[in-house]
């Protein structure tokens, strides 16, 4: 299911979730991965000069740790990267990977919005400056909700000028 | 390292130790096949992924190469400590 942009239309910009959210979940994941390794070591602590043989097969267990906390962060990472939103000149694209086989893409067109509402909550949010952008469609999904945006004050902005642009080409285009 | 009645060394030697020191060296091997198989499997969903759905390309690829390298590279080391056993 990949994107598959029009021909006569143009990417005006592409955005992702604010950094923050994917900083969140990979401090979960080394507050995990932490634990584990300290549970670990305090285990192996008792065996140092005791015998060569264990510390080597606690290094074993260790890397191997080390390889599937990689794995998941690269999960995680994947997760947010593969979640955007493109803006073209006719319609909006909502982009989002749930896990790593759940993926959905939906797209609302621009002249078919009708309301367009920005909502910031907590304190995090207020000061690194991201949130949530709804949209409502007269389409078949009703409600379009873009979170965790960046400056989702200044998206709003970018998609309400762009419905201007496609409102006015109509317009024009009605009159002739 | 007496805590109480419970020698905490001896304690963890005697049940938890049996995670390494009783342990044949096949059953290293068979974690490390299943690690190094747990890592192919990844790279093959998330290169599957990132192929197909990335919206920039030069940016899937350098991110494929830094989880290939530091996987291999751990995977690696993992492999001179099995023969170090």
């Amino acid at each position: 299911m990949a994107l598959t942009i029009p021909a006569d239309e143009h990417t005006l910009f592409t955005v992702r979730k604010h950094w923050f959210v994917l900083v969140e979940h990979i401090l979960a994941i080394f507050l995990f991965g932490v634990i584990g390794f300290a549970l670990l070591l305090v285990i192996a602590s008792f065996f140092v000069g005791e015998n060569n043989l264990i510390v080597i097969e606690y290094s074993i267990l260790f890397l191997g740790g080390f390889v599937i906390m990689w794995t998941m962060l690269f999960i995680i990472w994947l997760n947010y990267y593969l979640d955007a939103w493109v803006l073209t000149e006719k319609r909006i694209f909502d982009i989002e990977q749930f896990s790593l086989f759940s993926r959905g893409v939906s797209e609302a067109r621009l002249d078919r919005i009708q309301d367009i509402s920005v909502e910031m909550k907590g304190l995090i949010r207020t000061f690194l400056d991201f949130g949530s952008i709804r949209i409502q469609t007269a389409g078949e999904k009703k409600e379009f909700i873009i979170c965790d945006v960046p400056h989702p004050e200044k998206v709003r902005e970018h998609i309400s000028r762009t419905m201007d642009v496609l409102a006015g080409k109509r317009f024009g285009a009605e009159n002739v | 390292m007496e805590f109480g009645i419970i020698n905490i060394p001896s304690y963890f030697s005697d049940n938890l130790g049996i995670l390494t020191s009783g342990v044949p060296h096949e059953v290293f091997w068979l974690f490390y096949m299943l690690v190094f198989m747990f890592f192919i499997g990844s790279f093959i969903v998330i290169s599957y992924h990132l192929n197909h759905y990335a919206l920039e390309k030069g940016g899937a690829i350098k991110a494929k190469l830094i989880y290939a390298t530091v996987s291999i590279a751990a995977l690696l080391l993992m492999f001179i400590a099995l023969l170090q056993i």
